[in-house]
């Protein structure tokens, strides 16, 4: 038998060619599957109540089938990189009408719901109506509200909602200590200083760790610093007001309010004015800081008149 | 290395994509494009793969 070589050029084309079919045909396949898969979004049976009487007793289960799809759709459509999810909500909400304990769903569907396009469906209120509906359903369950304020404060840039729903899950039996922590921190961001200063407080009282109680006290002291300006701003437009030009210097103004010593922040160092003398009181009326800044705030330190309190 | 599994994933036979079982599964018939392009692709991958051997055991001494 006197076979024949073929030559290896043979190989070096038919290698090239094959897989460029190869290629083009897998992208025809891509798309014909990708439609099939669009098919398969639609949501069939869109009333919770009806599926919750036709499953009866399987409803738990059914629930568990829902959340999975659910889970394979958002995740389908995010490596696909298709932004249209609007099925999600309605798998949502069959799973979570079926079996209301199931906690996942609230927990990773509210991030699906509320994270911005193309990571999620971009929308904040349907996440923040399906995490409610799950603190109604699951009271006791504190990380509920962590996700509510979570989505508040990343997704709307609402600090007061955030820190009245991590206060809500501070309450709760069995609740992190940092819920508290947290929801001081979004309430006083959010002009809540009333009840930052009692949460810090709490917190300062309450907790054994060193560094927690030394955050405390400096929020504590920050606030009480914010409280001051807030005031010597008042009494800085109140005295534009009388003489009609703003005070040139905390003693002109402390002189005026008759004010016994010139007004200094809780670490003891004098308040100035600025030059400008404009209506932002931050620009006239300043803490002296010669510590440095935290978290783009001045650091200051408590006044020896409330130290009781802490 | 997302380009490179990208690749790698055309070269390696894609069994995934014989996988009707969702369409079977919501009694939805599978689109006769995707059945004549899925027949094309088994009959060309297996051409390629049978020509490369070919040519490769052709220059071997197997005797």
């Amino acid at each position: 038998m006197n076979a024949g070589k073929a030559p290896a050029w043979v190989l070096l084309l038919l290698l090239p060619v094959g897989f460029a079919g190869v290629w083009r045909l897998q992208r025809k396949i891509n798309t014909a599957r990708d439609a099939m898969h669009q098919e398969q979004d639609e949501v069939l049976l869109r009333s919770p109540k009806l599926m919750r009487v036709l499953t009866g007793e399987y409803a738990t289960f059914a629930a568990d089938i829902y959340w999975t799809r659910a889970v394979q759709y958002y995740g389908n459509k995010r490596l696909g990189q298709d932004t249209d999810l609007q099925s999600l909500w309605p798998l949502l909400d069959l799973a979570t009408t079926l079996d209301p304990h199931l906690l996942p769903v609230y927990r990773f569907g509210a991030t699906f719901l509320s994270e911005p396009e193309p990571r999620g469906a971009g929308r904040p209120d349907l996440a923040i109506q399906l995490l409610e509906r799950g603190i109604q359903a699951n009271p006791e369950y504190w990380r509920l509200n962590q996700d509510l304020g979570n989505v508040y404060y990343l997704e709307l840039q609402d600090y007061l909602k955030a820190g009245e729903a991590y206060l809500e899950g501070s309450r709760k039996a069995g609740s992190a200590p940092w819920m508290k922590v947290m929801a001081a921190r979004f309430l006083e961001k959010g002009d809540s200083r009333e009840t930052a200063v009692m949460l810090w407080s709490e917190v300062y009282e309450s907790t054994t760790d060193e560094a927690l109680k030394e955050n405390a006290r400096i929020n504590l002291q920050l606030l009480r610093a914010d409280e001051d300006i807030e005031h010597l701003n008042e009494m800085s437009e109140q005295f534009a007001e009388r003489a009609g030009r703003p005070p040139h210097s905390m003693h002109e103004l402390a002189q005026a309010a008759k004010i016994g010593g010139e007004p200094a922040d809780p670490l003891g160092y004098p308040y100035t004015i600025g030059p400008d003398g404009k209506r932002k009181f931050q620009r006239r009326v300043r803490c002296s800081n010669r510590k440095p800044f935290i978290g783009g705030r001045y650091k200051v330190y408590r006044s020896t008149t409330q130290s009781s309190v802490i | 290395m997302q380009k490179f599994f990208k690749v790698i994933s055309y070269v390696l036979p894609n069994f995934g994509n014989y996988d009707v079982m969702g369409a079977a599964a919501h009694g939805r018939g599978v689109a006769g494009t995707l059945i004549l392009h899925n027949t094309l692709y088994a009959l060309l991958y297996c051409a390629i793969v049978l020509s490369a051997a070919a040519v490769i055991f052709s220059r071997k001494d197997l005797k």
